[in-house]
């Protein structure tokens, strides 16, 4: 009798997840706005080298996250330098590529 | 004899370690090395409350427990007891940086399940507050379950009672129980990053009394420093500054120093009477060791700079600025910071390649940091330039001179350059390297820091002019001295380095170079800079009448030989890997002899063609 109501809850949450979803989809750290504060969506570890998945983890890079794209040379393939938590963090545009991110006007969970 | 009890100090990079270790320890530091890894151990003895004696070892920084390159390696196996020559520590002093909680409790975390007993040190609590950040130590020793105390390192605050904490950690039993419970059994520490991120997040959250967004004077300085026109403006602005101030800076010491020098000499000359020994002493020993001591005032200047541009934060704005460059020879913008080094001196900056993650970007650095013009060259490029290129101006405040010397430097960039994309291709083939960094808060350099760190460069320095260097200029003497050429031969072809360089100049003739030159390449083996010292001791000691000072000398070369060789010889020297230092730093940063011996082959090869291409050249123009 309980597993229904579970799968209630569920169904009520999945549609705003999706939607988060398909938001981030779109828009990745390496082509958010310049000073927009975003939050971390998806990030696609498997297109990652392992030892850049995992110093991204340890720098901090999560789901849920807030981030924003401070600096980017102009002239496009220089690196993004990003706040992410109280830390800036340098990194290469392919790595951005695979990072989600959903713009703020949604305030955050 | 029983050891003192070990404190280990571990962080996360920037989290102000230096600082604080510096603020325990005082002076009573020692630096030494772990066995068979090149990491610096910094180790420092501290009195406890009740006087007992306690040894403090500063870890390199690292972001968790597994590692990525080999200082964290030793950091890891310190903490778990698996590093040689290295006991367990009987405590951990583990550093935090209050305005980075979120990223610095996760590595808290997984030092403090290891079972040691614990103290965190909360630094720059000041900083934090003036970034509008108010946090309670008190929620934080209740989530970790250990003391936490609120230090600000460069003012000594919080030092004493982080004395009191360790005084009642060290002395219990060893708590070990938990440690022997996470460490796998391939040395490895188990966890998972990303749960524990999350946790730590939370406990930050929790600990976080106020946060006032404050516009931080950080944001502003990037604004500017990683602006896409202003940056790189900046930049080279800042490299400008440096290499002219290594030249107008020295002027005056390098006339002390050489003005001690020629006195030394003329005060032996005047003691001694005239015979071997003398001739040992001042041609030999006074003559080379002085002209290499004569460039410790450049090679200081240069280091300042990189000392105080590595302290503020400077650094990794300009390897973010370089890293496009870098990319497109297949290096990664950290490759930035040791080649920068490498213009002071290659070993330095060899050692400094440890930063670099990937090992196949690591060892393309490692092979083309000998490519960046060291203050080694400098004695070489300035007595040649010197005596063959006429002091002209060619535009306003551009002279002639100024600009060869410029040219070669130039000329090293690019060889180094092309060297990493050949590379790249061939024997250090891979994947592109990532460019991953954390960008620290920019902060005043610290005086006492910076200049501790230009005092270990000196002693480095004066002990390898006083080692290797007066050695071999006192072979190099022996060598051109016996056996003694009877009348009517010159002493320098007659001695047994003479005969030794007949066979040499048969090789190195074809690119224009004549017996002498052949002569001084056999001891500048030892160090670049001792090739003018060998040609300056052959011609003293060829012409016996003249006085071997270094207008003597310019007069001498301008005598002997042509304006092609004297070009082919400064191409050589861009290129040929003449240091026995770097060869041996290469050898213990690769493990090996492979790497060595493959960088003295191609940076010959390179020097033997480039100077062969410039002698014909200079030939064909008519020069």
């Amino acid at each position: 009798m309980h597993a229904p109501y579970t799968e209630t809850v569920t169904a009520i949450r999945s549609p705003r997840h999706t939607a988060a979803h398909h938001a981030a989809d779109s828009l990745t750290l390496e082509t958010l706005p310049r000073r927009r504060s975003a939050t971390v969506g998806a990030i696609e570890w498997a297109r990652l080298a392992s030892p850049e998945a995992r110093r991204l983890r340890e720098l901090g890079f999560d789901e849920g996250v807030a981030i924003e794209v401070l600096h980017r040379s102009r002239l496009g393939g220089g690196p993004i330098a990003c706040r992410i938590g109280r830390m800036t963090v340098a990194l290469r545009r392919a790595v951005a590529r695979a990072i989600s991110v959903s713009p703020d006007p949604l305030p955050a969970e | 004899m029983e050891l003192p009890p070990l404190v280990a100090m571990v962080g996360n990079p920037n989290a102000g370690k230096s600082a604080l270790f510096n603020a325990l320890t005082g002076a009573r530091q020692k630096v030494g090395n772990y066995p068979g890894v090149t990491v610096e151990r910094h180790s420092g003895r501290l009195a406890l409350e009740d006087g007992r004696p306690v040894e403090l070892v500063d870890l390199p920084g690292a972001y968790s427990l597994d590692p990525a390159s080999p200082d964290e390696r030793v950091t890891r196996d310190v903490v778990t007891g698996a590093q040689a020559g290295e006991r367990l520590p009987d405590a951990l002093l583990v550093v935090i940086d209050a305005s980075n909680l979120d990223n610095h409790l996760r590595f808290a975390m997984q030092l403090i399940a290891l079972g040691l007993p614990v103290v965190v040190a909360l630094n720059m609590v000041d900083l934090a507050e003036r970034d509008g950040l108010v946090l309670d130590p008190a929620v934080l020793e209740r989530e970790l379950g250990v003391p936490v105390v609120p230090t600000v390192a460069v003012r000594r605050r919080g030092i004493d009672t982080l004395r009191g904490q360790l005084t009642a950690l060290v002395g219990g039993a060893p708590a070990a129980a938990g440690m022997r419970r996470l460490r796998a059994s391939d040395g490895s520490v188990d966890d998972d990053i990303v749960t524990l991120q999350r946790r730590a997040r939370a406990i930050a959250a929790a600990a976080t009394v106020s946060e006032t967004p404050v516009r931080r004077w950080n944001h502003m300085l990037d604004s500017v420093a990683l602006h896409p026109l202003f940056g790189p403006v900046l930049l080279v602005a800042l490299l400008f500054v440096m290499f002219q101030a290594v030249f107008s800076w020295s002027e005056a010491p390098i006339g002390w120093i050489e003005g001690a020098f020629a006195a030394a000499e003329a005060w032996l000359k005047g003691v001694l009477p005239d015979g071997f020994l003398r001739s040992l002493l001042t041609d030999g020993v006074i003559a080379g060791v002085g002209a290499v001591v004569v460039f410790l005032p450049q090679i200081l200047i240069l280091f300042l700079f990189i000392l105080v541009l590595e302290a503020s934060g400077y650094m990794v704005r300009a390897a973010f600025l370089m890293d496009r460059l870098m990319a497109q020879v297949g290096l990664s913008g950290r490759a930035f910071i040791p080649l920068l080094s490498s213009f002071a001196c290659a070993v330095p900056g060899i050692m400094a390649t440890r930063t670099i993650e990937d090992e196949k970007d690591r060892l393309t650095t490692i092979l083309i940091a000998p490519l960046m013009t060291c203050s080694a060259r400098l004695p070489v490029y300035t007595i040649i330039i010197g005596a063959f290129i006429p002091s002209r101006q060619v535009l306003p405040f551009v002279g002639l001179q100024g600009l060869v010397l410029f040219a070669l430097y130039l000329l090293g960039i690019v060889g180094a350059f092309v060297a990493a994309l050949l590379l790249r291709r061939t024997v250090t083939k891979g994947e592109s390297s990532g460019f991953m960094m954390e960008m620290p808060k920019y902060q005043m350099p610290r005086l006492r820091d910076v200049g501790l760190g230009l005092w270990s460069r000196t002693e480095i320095f004066l002990k390898r002019a006083g080692t290797t260097i007066a050695l071999t200029t006192v072979v190099l003497w022996a060598l051109l001295s016996f056996p003694q050429a009877p009348a009517g031969q010159r002493q320098v072809d007659y001695s047994i380095a003479g005969r030794v360089a007949d066979g040499l100049e048969k090789v190195v003739r074809p690119i224009g170079f004549n017996h002498d030159i052949a002569l001084a390449l056999i001891p500048a083996m030892a160090a670049r800079e001792v090739a003018v010292a060998a040609i300056g001791t052959a011609y003293a000691i060829d012409d016996v009448e003249d006085d071997a000072g270094e207008q003597g000398l310019v007069e001498k070369l301008r005598g002997r030989w042509s304006l092609p060789t004297a070009l082919a010889f400064l191409m050589w020297f861009v290129f040929a890997p003449q240091c026995i230092s770097t060869i041996a730093v290469t050898r213990r940063e690769t493990n090996g002899w492979r790497w060595p011996l493959f960088m003295i082959g191609y940076l010959f090869a390179a020097a033997y063609v480039m100077a062969g291409i410039t002698y014909w050249l200079a030939v064909a123009a008519g020069l």
